[in-house]
């Protein structure tokens, strides 16, 4: 989404451009509005509150190997109270998402680790958490964030486009409630994953980056890692172009470049075709590195 | 980007370079392919490409590109409408089939292009010349697959999926580098191995894929019959193989059985220590459900029929065929190279392999064509048209090859077009070959044109049109069905890939139920689908082989050497391969920055030892000579390949090729395009 914006829309900088954004698309679009990739000033952001998201394959594995049902008969799927649901010609079916990421089903890595799950840095913050009651399933929580949103969502108000009541404390406090226990799940999973890191890290990351073949996915996909051009650029000792597996410092430099940036949207390692765990490694990096040591580029505005 | 829907499109498509047949979108905006952005929904690759995938856009608009049609006239390239060309072009086609008939007339096709061209091209052949010269170039890549696996199990084509690999408990890789040649079928190999499932490589070269194995052998090149012999002696002697699966389902184990008695210890021709040869083939045999997966290091020489035929053996001695985990699967090489054998672009079958010499299939395709005569004769395949040449073969027809940089003995290739009396071209930009045409003919790359591929898993897969082509450049299929016209034709009134399509598929039985409606979706069809209930067939050989009898046929085949083999006057062994980094003769990957900047030139990779014996350091110019030719390039120094053993990339212009031998495997045809003996020279001198 953020380098779609980036690359195929010359970073908004000519035109004006409404997004609806989870956490990791605004984290990455604000990145790269600091690094003059896209002008955020044309940008208004809409985001909805996220638990996380599944790879479309894994779930139709998943729909059929857990819930034994035919993907193809799925009609709604969402993530709720700690479950996985789906609906289905004939029925739903919910499983508890603890149970199914342990056995390796489930959310994207990257997600079961986020927690940025309100995204409050956007114009607006929307989504079902706290829609309660005969709301439920029709209406949506709009957090104003900025003048921007508040400005469009007048707008539609006096346009007639949408319907707008106060939030219920009620519904306040569930949406919190919600958002605490994502939270909450987000930590348990760095825990896990991270201290698994712990001993063995050298050997982790050799491992695992030789399989690398250069397809570049990681960086071209990546809303912090943005290449010098190549024309001019002086010879590098320590990475030769045409080795594979790639010479070392192939992986060293590009982990030090994002190192205070990485989001953790996960799409280098989505993207990776030799399923190497790139973005746990550098989501590693980064959250250790925000405990240890002043941010370079100043705080983020966002917490994660 | 619904929001930005009239002028951006997302257009989703198969990747046009190697068989694994990935899905991906092209981005479309104003009338222009601007970049590729992953197609998460596919199975085949989940949204994961390789470099050359996510760079496959960028040859799309290139000013390179054949732009409208050039008809030679006193040694010059001149352009030329639409008219003239194809009026010159069926004017002597006309004059060469009229004074010398069918044989003087050789067609070939390229796997690179969609089944859709494939099927009307081999028509065009065979209804307006009755001839079966009719070839692609599946001959120079796994034509010992389809005739190998077809005498092994009555089909020639992989009999499992790439990502069933993953049901294994162990996987045999033989000859395959799949991490550089065919990545997204590597991420298999590299899931199976986070999965805990056992990988044995077999190759003479240390690769990439070879890196990810549990065990590693290294043998000496073209040795593998010698070696699967003795694993199955060893096999047999300990008792394991499949008593039960051989005794319902396979014939010739007695023949197997006595000639691999010979192959006790055959280390002095394989290399291979006795210790390693048994390990390799207990923990083969043992495996509940193991997989063969294997690519051109097996296919490419001249004994490759009975390479593919010995894993053929390995895996019926063992009952490994005919369910999920197990089987037998050649990586086809090119996008395209198991459609293109499946339309029928073939010099003795019609499309879904029915063959010529059966008088009812003649029939069939006489009456659904509405001819008469069709030929039963066995056509010139690829090299044998060149080989013919200014002989048999007057007028040649190529749709989207290089064969002056891809077919082995370039000089000779060369030499051989020469003798032509008329020559065209069809291709997309102006290649090495195009320099020998009488007529160019400008076609549509796989941007521009709807149609399918079929992947090397028997995957049919849609290409979608993106954009149009370039200047008066046509879609391939439409340049046929307008050259038909003018000779007076009929059948090739098919204005749109899906009326191609159903032609096809009125005639082929084992594609009747792969109608375009059911290949919407992301899933594609695996062939077998005769009905349009039938929903494919991912796996091969479940109940009963579909050889005549139902079984399955072992085969006692004793090593034969390769055709040439070092010795004093050219002592290094010469293999060749592909890299990750580029496509064949490089008319598109060329053209995508990063993957010129990877390699922007030829080079060979040579032994620590040798290099250093030599006085050759890293990096240096080197000149290798055969018995054919020389070629000069950058030497690799390496101990991925073993002493005495050079591995060069066939990618280059006046590179590999201008080495490699012409000899043939007897049963497929195939060159031995992955052996021949040569000398190496410091350039420069010492
Ligand atoms: S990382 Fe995953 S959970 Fe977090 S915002 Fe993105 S999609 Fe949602
Ligand atoms: S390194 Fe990976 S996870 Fe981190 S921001 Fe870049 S693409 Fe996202
Ligand atoms: S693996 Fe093959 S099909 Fe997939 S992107 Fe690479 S070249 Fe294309």
């Amino acid at each position: 989404m953020s380098t779609f914006i980036q690359k195929y829309l010359d970073g908004a900088k000519n035109m004006k451009v409404g997004v609806v954004v989870k956490g990791c698309d605004l984290m990455s679009m604000i990145e790269l509005g600091k690094r003059n990739e896209i002008n955020m000033n044309n940008v208004l952001t809409i985001g909805v509150n996220c638990g996380g998201s599944v790879n479309p394959i894994q779930a139709r594995k998943m729909i059929k190997e857990k819930f034994g049902v035919d993907p193809d008969k799925v009609t709604k799927e969402e993530i709720d109270k700690g479950q996985f649901i789906i609906e289905y010609e004939g029925g739903h079916k919910g499983i508890k998402i603890d149970e199914l990421e342990e056995e390796g089903y489930g959310r994207r890595s990257n997600c079961r680790r986020c927690k940025y799950k309100i995204p409050r840095q956007a114009d607006l913050a929307c989504g079902n958490w706290g829609v309660i009651g005969d709301k439920a399933g029709k209406a949506t929580f709009i957090e104003i964030c900025s003048d921007k949103g508040a400005d469009i969502v007048s707008k539609a108000v006096s346009a007639k486009k949408l319907d707008t009541c106060a939030a219920e404390p009620k519904g306040i406090e569930i949406r919190g409630k919600t958002e605490g226990a994502m939270l909450k799940l987000g930590e348990k999973w760095r825990k896990k994953e991270f201290t698994a890191l712990r001993d063995n890290l050298w050997d982790f990351i050799k491992k695992e980056t030789s399989r690398y073949i250069k397809c570049y996915s990681c960086i071209e996909k990546c809303p912090v890692c943005i290449s010098t051009p190549f024309v001019e650029r002086p010879e590098s000792y320590m990475v030769r172009p045409g080795y594979i597996p790639s010479d070392p410092m192939f992986h060293l430099r590009r982990f030090a470049s994002i190192s205070d940036s990485c989001v953790n949207c996960g799409q280098c390692e989505e993207l990776c075709p030799v399923e190497i765990p790139l973005a746990l490694i550098s989501h590693a990096i980064r959250v250790e590195g925000d405990n240890a040591y002043v941010p370079k580029l100043g705080a983020a505005p966002y917490k994660n | 980007m619904s929001e930005n829907s009239e002028i951006m499109k997302y257009v989703a498509t198969t990747c046009p370079y190697c068989g694994v047949g990935c899905t991906l979108n092209l981005v479309v905006s104003n009338g222009k392919v601007v970049g590729v952005e992953p197609n998460q929904r596919s199975p085949i690759n989940e949204g994961k490409l390789c470099p050359k995938g996510v760079t496959c856009w960028e040859h799309i608009h290139s000013p390179d590109r054949l732009t409208t049609p050039l008809i030679k006239k006193d040694g010059k390239f001149i352009e030329a409408s639409w008219d003239e060309a194809l009026d010159l072009v069926a004017k002597n086609l006309k004059a060469i089939y009229d004074k010398h008939g069918p044989k003087g007339l050789g067609f070939q096709t390229s796997c690179r292009t969609v089944n859709e061209d494939c099927y009307i091209f081999q028509k065009f052949a065979r209804v307006g010349f009755k001839t079966n010269n009719v070839d692609n170039c599946a001959r120079i890549c796994h034509g010992p697959s389809v005739a190998g696996l077809s005498l092994s199990f009555g089909s020639g084509a992989a009999t499992n999926g790439f990502e069933d690999a993953l049901n294994a408990d162990l996987i045999l890789i033989w000859g395959s580098n799949a991490v550089e040649a065919h990545p997204l079928a590597g991420r298999r190999i590299a899931q199976a191995k986070k999965k805990g499932i056992q990988i044995i490589a077999v190759d003479p070269r240390y690769t990439m894929t070879a890196r990810l194995a549990d065990t590693y052998v290294r043998f000496n090149p073209s040795t593998h019959i010698a070696l699967a012999n003795s694993m199955m002696y060893w096999i047999i002697k300990e008792g394991l193989e499949d008593k039960k699966f051989i005794q319902d389902r396979v014939n010739g184990f007695e023949d197997l059985k006595k000639t691999v008695e010979n192959y006790a210890d055959a280390e002095a021709i394989h290399g291979v220590p006795l210790d390693v040869v048994k390990d390799i083939a207990f923990r083969y045999a043992k495996a509940k459900n193991a997989v063969i997966i294997y690519c051109l290091g097996i296919t490419e020489l001249t004994t490759g029929t009975d390479n593919v035929r010995s894993m053929g053996n390995l895996a019926l001695l063992t009952g490994n065929v005919g369910r999920e985990g197990v089987g037998v699967n050649p990586l086809r090489g090119q996008n395209n190279v198991q459609g293109a054998c499946d339309m029928g672009a073939y010099p003795n079958v019609y499309s879904g392999y029915q063959k010529c010499e059966v008088a009812e299939n003649r029939a069939k395709m006489e009456k659904a064509w509405s001819v008469t005569n069709l030929p039963d004769w066995y056509g010139a395949t690829l090299t044998e048209q060149i080989n013919q040449c200014g002989d048999e073969i007057k007028g040649m027809y190529i749709l989207g090859l290089n064969p002056v940089v891809t077919y082995p003995s370039s000089n000779h290739v060369k030499a051989q077009l020469e003798k032509l009396d008329f020559l065209v071209v069809q291709d997309i930009f102006f290649t090495e070959t195009c320099q020998y045409a009488d007529v160019i003919l400008p076609g549509a790359c796989f941007a521009e044109k709807d149609g399918t591929f079929t992947s090397g898993e028997r995957r049919i897969n849609r290409v979608r049109k993106a954009v149009n082509p370039p200047g008066q450049a046509k879609e391939d299929i439409h340049i046929i069905s307008e050259l038909a016209a003018k000779m007076g034709f009929k059948g090739f009134e098919l204005p749109t890939a899906k009326d191609v399509w159903d032609d096809m598929r009125a005639v082929t039985p084992s594609m009747f139920g792969a109608t375009y409606e059911k290949l919407e979706r992301p899933e594609g069809i695996c062939w077998p689908c005769p009905t349009e209930e039938h929903p494919g067939t991912p796996i091969l050989h479940r109940e009963k082989f579909a050889t005549a009898d139902g079984k399955g046929n072992l085969f006692g085949i004793d090593y034969r050497p390769p055709a040439e083999v070092a010795d004093a006057e050219y002592p290094f062994t010469l293999m060749t391969g592909r890299l990750i980094f580029h496509y064949h003769s490089r008319t598109q990957t060329d053209r995508a920055a990063d993957l010129h900047r990877e390699v922007p030139e030829s080079y060979a990779q040579i032994n620590i030892e040798d290099a250093r014996r030599l006085g050759i350091k890293n990096n240096e110019y080197i000149k290798l000579k055969s018995r054919r030719g020389e070629t000069t390039t950058l030497a690799r120094v390496t101990d991925e390949v073993a002493p005495g053993v050079v591995y060069m990339t066939m990618h280059f212009a006046d590179g590999v090729n201008n080495l490699t031998n012409t000899v043939l495997d007897p049963m497929s045809k195939m060159p031995e395009l992955k052996h021949c003996a040569i000398s190496i020279e410091k350039v420069g001198g010492n």
